[in-house]
């Protein structure tokens, strides 16, 4: 996965906070940006797609956004995730980020610059987290094989 | 009440009396009371308000930007060229330009009004907290900005003060007050002078106002329930009443120095949080 093609998940169930942010993001950048005004419709394509980092409003009507981001966590562990949050629940929403492990939150309104920040340093970390994770299974495959071979080379001496 | 008991009243005459002072004292707390359940409904009101203004105004600033960032990519589109078609083309974007970085200051503007709101109206914690009285004041100041502005010259002296353990949108809610009144004593232009400093461990404000100040007789009555100087639907005579609760509540004191013609001083003393 390069930045430039990355595939980003937002989610607001006000639809003008979903087009500025939207507009923004293909105007400086070329993420493949889909956007979502239902939480649930969101977490189904987010089950069915490379997805590379998520962006939740918190209050919403079906599903607030901590919940929310809580079953992306299941469905996709290492896609960061990131809160949108006005100022009257920011105690709540760091809690959050605690109990369901979220890598940021902005705050409304927002700056697009610190958006685009956060952005590329979740893709970032994202990217890392990835290799990290293909190193992992190298070394596991590798080991595996290792074991297969001493196990051949027991059963040709023993 | 204190005074009844060791008096009792013997003669109907007197029983009459002191019933007529318990109910005046009555009514004077149910006031009170009721100043502040207000207040207190308002409060949670306002920042329910701010926090929604923030989802349009997140999406208007956020805009702004983007028409910001618009512009510059169509002058460079456009800047090749120099048909008289493009030249009008480039001075339309000038006045875009122009026009959107007003657009932007003034987003700017909300954002810092509802953050100052925000604030006042946040609901105090259960418990008292340690406050700043500098930061409270200025989140007061900012309030107050547009009655105050283009009439009245604010004057700040802000030495360092000790923490104070309280409530911060009561002690905001003194503040306003009092500046709310200096405002309303000053008839044309005017002074208002805000002072901080440390006083025998108390951390003390001073608002100064260069209005048109009390009579003594006056002067002794404001800090009743119910008293007011100003024309039925202006006030209900409870906001310094108000005030002399929240400061006793916090173990402080509050004076008041006036002069008619000369102008108005309230001094609030409130003890250092140890």
């Amino acid at each position: 996965m390069h930045d430039e093609n990355a595939s980003i998940v937002l989610v607001d169930d006000e639809e003008m906070v979903l087009t500025s942010l939207s507009s923004f993001l293909t105007l400086e950048t070329e993420y493949d940006v889909h956007t979502f005004t239902s939480a649930k419709e969101a977490l189904k394509f987010v089950e069915g797609n490379e997805v590379d980092i998520v962006i939740s409003d918190y209050l919403m009507p079906e599903m607030d956004g901590i919940t929310f981001l809580g079953e992306v966590r299941d469905i996709k562990p290492e896609v960061p995730r990131i809160i949108l949050t006005g100022y009257a629940d920011k105690e709540n929403a760091i809690k959050a980020i605690n109990e369901v492990g979220l890598y940021q939150y902005i705050e409304k309104p927002w700056d697009n610059d610190d958006l685009l920040i956060i952005l590329r340093n979740g893709l970032e970390k994202q990217r890392l987290m990835k290799r990290l994770q293909e190193k992992i299974s190298e070394i596991n495959s590798a080991y595996n094989d290792l074991q297969n071979i001493q196990t051949e080379i027991f059963k040709t001496f023993v | 009440m204190e005074q009844s008991k060791q008096n009792s009243p013997s003669t109907p005459v007197e029983m009459e009396a002191t019933l007529a002072e318990l109910q005046a004292l009555l009514e004077e707390k149910d006031q009170l009371l009721m100043a502040s359940e207000k207040m207190a409904v308002l409060g949670q009101i306002t920042a329910g308000i701010a926090h929604e203004i923030n989802t349009p105004l997140g999406a208007l600033k956020s805009n702004y930007d983007l028409f910001g960032r618009c512009i510059v990519k169509l002058k460079e589109l456009s800047a090749g060229s120099d048909d008289s078609n493009n030249l009008k083309i480039q001075k339309l974007l000038e006045k875009i330009d122009q026009l959107n970085a007003v657009n932007i200051k003034a987003s700017e503007r909300i954002v810092q009004i509802v953050n100052s709101v925000r604030r006042y109206a946040r609901q105090d914690d259960a418990d008292p907290t340690d406050n700043d009285l500098i930061e409270i004041m200025n989140n007061t100041l900012a309030i107050v900005h547009h009655e105050l502005k283009n009439r009245i010259n604010l004057h700040l002296e802000f030495n360092s003060v000790p923490t104070v353990k309280g409530f911060p949108t009561q002690l905001s809610q003194v503040f306003l007050n009092i500046l709310v009144n200096a405002s309303h004593a000053i008839e044309d232009k005017g002074d208002i002078y805000v002072k901080t400093y440390t006083s025998a461990q108390n951390a003390v404000v001073e608002i100064r106002d260069t209005g048109k100040g009390m009579s003594p007789e006056k002067k002794d009555r404001i800090f009743e329930a119910g008293y007011t100087t100003k024309s039925s639907g202006v006030g209900m005579g409870l906001g310094l009443a108000l005030v002399n609760k929240i400061i006793n509540s916090h173990n402080g004191t509050i004076e008041v120095e006036s002069k008619e013609d000369v102008g108005t001083t309230f001094r609030i003393f409130l003890p250092a949080h140890q």
